[in-house]
């Protein structure tokens, strides 16, 4: 960071009630759960989470570019049948049939991303459409759940890599260097211009078709390492095991802080959304509050969050 | 940074507050917590099912043997799911029952469950696990005394029509093969056609009323779960007479059946599939986790204990069965579920 930090700087960042939600919860959380803070429910917790966060950060990625990615989790869907079809026991073959999943959901985000910024038609119809697609191509190959997944495979997702360090945890790592990589580039910046303004950032000689593709590939990455740990710890194939990953992913993100119209937020705000969708379902069940109010609760923060992130731009208009 | 500074001493304090949390709570052994993971919670079949599990909840423990019932409903998501029951986990249930959304998906979080040490039974629906015990209905012998039924009724001739379910579900298609075994041994009835009416009334009562379209002649109608009363309607509707209808036990039916028996002396049989088979699965939970051992020939494939209809519905107790549910929401099921003797002949 630049020099000191300035207190209007942070409530006025978009992330800003996101991550006072995110510690509430945690606390709440904590307060409620009296093995919180053990080993193995750390472990649990991230093995539930780090779908929802990869999902979210893939989402994150296209809502900041001005798009949003409603086949998502059709895409995470029929990477897993695909997974399931193909897999078999010999650490090769997983080795292989893992980068040919990871290669094909890249290769759908591609298509996505494609269609939107050749084209130009809204992301929303345009991923609404290749979603229905994913979902009847993953129905025609799998109608029920099955395919084969090595016991092994989802053990090792399980598994610790050495003491009080779960595999799990490489997922988020791998993420957080990538994004951390990315976020020191041009490109970086391209996004947001493109995310911001598409007309200003063309004219300012930034090449807006390949940012957006360049984006979709990105979310293409996330989306293939949150399908694998989907298939790691379902163990299956299943046409209908992602579709949830849509909205959430989308909730997460606006949660986190990030605009529909784009260009505003950090990718930590997804992140941080899906942590706290995640931790709702805790605190929820370890209230004794009946899972049928999740959606609604789930409801009242977004809410919440966009309220809260309102409250600096209302102050700023009175003070005026 | 100050920022940190303050992110860590609020961690800090966590840490404390769980610990010492931790430290307050302790486990017991023999009053044992119930986790209870559901999928939807949208069809009365499974509000009845959760009253159904609550209500004899009580019975164990008043007898001291349980103390806690952790119910948690997912939703159709299979994610969700797998989340409640790790929470499920997180409380250290004792006996975890689980109505899946997915007969594959939940195998690693079961796994995990059993390896912290919880005893873990699915209940209502086949799955792929031989590990795990798995209590469910045997639809060949639900579907076989129904479809006998039907063809005695018949006098062993005449021509029907089968609405069935939903076409690729497992339970429908091991229905439709004890049907067809039973309809092979009665040569003179002849099978119209089939249609699947998809354990719905408004489907069924349209199917129905397609084939009444097609078939002027229609002496026997072969139907299963929740379509009888929409067959008997398309039939009204049509105005022929009402021909020999395999009947159930959802109360809509119950009330027209009571109806229509009292006016024009209509004959048919209803088999339960109660949603108060749960307490099936709680019962044998229970009993493992006092040690006692399942007798081998219960077992199917090693992990599967089929459960047998216990209740018919038929003319001679339609009076009975009227009175004790007449006050009940249409939509609710005739409800039963074994008896501690009937329990206690599954083990050794």
């Amino acid at each position: 960071m630049k020099n000191r930090l300035n207190w209007k700087n942070i409530y006025q960042n978009p992330s800003f009630p996101s991550f006072l939600i995110l510690i509430a919860i945690i606390i709440l959380n904590a307060s409620l759960q009296h093995n919180f803070f053990t080993y193995r429910t750390f472990k649990s917790n991230l093995l539930t989470f780090t779908p929802l966060i990869l999902t979210s950060i893939a989402q994150g990625l296209v809502i900041l570019v001005g798009c949003v990615d409603l086949s998502l989790g059709a895409t995470v869907s029929l990477i897993t049948v695909l997974m399931a079809s193909l897999m078999g026991d010999s650490l090769l073959s997983i080795f292989i049939v893992v980068l040919l999943g990871s290669g094909l959901a890249i290769l759908m985000s591609f298509v996505n991303g494609f269609l939107i910024s050749y084209f130009g038609p809204p992301p929303l119809l345009t991923t609404y459409a290749t979603s229905v697609l994913w979902f009847g191509i993953a129905l025609f190959f799998m109608p029920t759940p099955g395919g084969y997944i090595p016991k092994s495979f989802s053990k090792m997702y399980r598994s610790d890599l050495f003491p009080n360090f779960p595999v799990v945890l490489l997922f988020l790592i791998g993420a957080f260097f990538i994004l951390f990589f990315i976020s020191r580039t041009r490109f970086y910046k391209h996004i947001y211009a493109v995310g911001g303004n598409e007309d200003a950032a063309y004219a300012n000689g930034v090449n807006v078709f390949l940012t957006k593709i360049k984006v979709f590939l990105l979310s293409g990455v996330f989306i293939a390492l949150a399908s694998i740990c989907v298939v790691a710890q379902t163990a299956t194939g299943d046409a209908r095991c992602g579709l949830s990953f849509s909205l959430n992913s989308v909730a997460a993100s606006i949660i986190g802080g990030l605009s529909f119209s784009g260009g505003k937020g950090s990718i930590i705000g997804p992140i941080m959304g899906g942590l706290i969708l995640g931790l709702l379902i805790n605190v929820l069940y370890f209230a004794n509050i009946t899972s049928f109010y999740q959606e609604f609760m789930k409801g009242i923060i977004i809410i919440f969050s966009l309220a809260i992130g309102a409250i600096p731009k209302y102050l700023k208009t009175r003070s005026l | 940074m100050e920022k940190n500074r303050i992110i860590l001493l609020f961690i800090t304090l966590i840490f404390v507050l769980s610990f010492a949390f931790g430290v307050l709570a302790k486990e017991s052994e023999p009053p044992y917590t119930v986790g209870l993971s559901n999928g939807p919670f949208t069809h009365s079949w499974r509000v009845q099912m959760i009253e159904s599990i609550q209500q004899e909840f009580e019975f164990y423990k008043e007898q001291g043997l349980v103390d806690k019932l952790i119910i948690q409903n997912a939703g159709p998501d299979v994610n969700t799911q797998i989340a409640q029951i790790r929470n499920l986990i997180a409380s250290e249930v004792d006996l975890l029952l689980i109505n899946p959304n997915s007969s594959t998906a939940l195998n690693p979080v079961m796994e995990e469950a059993q390896e912290a040490g919880i005893t873990v039974i699915v209940y209502d629906m086949p799955i792929d696990n031989e590990n795990v015990l798995d209590n469910f209905m045997n639809q060949d012998w639900w579907m076989t005394p129904i479809t006998e039924w039907f063809c005695e009724k018949l006098g062993g001739k005449g021509n029907i029509v089968y609405i069935s379910g939903i076409a690729d579900q497992p339970g429908n298609i091991e229905r439709d093969v004890a049907a067809e075994k039973v309809l092979a041994k009665y040569p003179d009835i002849k099978l119209l056609a089939k249609a699947n009416g998809n354990w719905d009334q408004a489907a069924a009562q349209q199917v129905m009323s397609d084939l009444l379209a097609s078939f002027p002649q229609i002496d026997g109608v072969l139907t299963q779960d929740g379509m009888s009363l929409g067959i008997i309607r398309a039939f009204e509707a049509a105005g022929r007479d009402i021909p020999v209808i395999t009947g159930e036990t959802q109360i809509a039916f119950i009330k027209k059946w009571k109806e229509m028996k009292d006016n024009v002396g209509f004959d048919t049989i209803g088999i339960v599939n109660p949603p108060g088979y749960v307490n099936n699965a709680l019962g044998i939970g229970l009993r493992l986790l006092q040690g006692k051992k399942l007798k081998p020939e219960v077992l199917v494939n090693g992990h599967i204990i089929y459960n047998r209809p216990n209740l018919i519905v038929d003319n001679n107790n339609i009076d009975q069965i009227y009175e004790q549910y007449k006050d009940w929401a249409d939509s609710y099921y005739v409800n039963s579920w074994y008896s501690q003797e009937e329990l206690d002949a599954l083990f050794e």
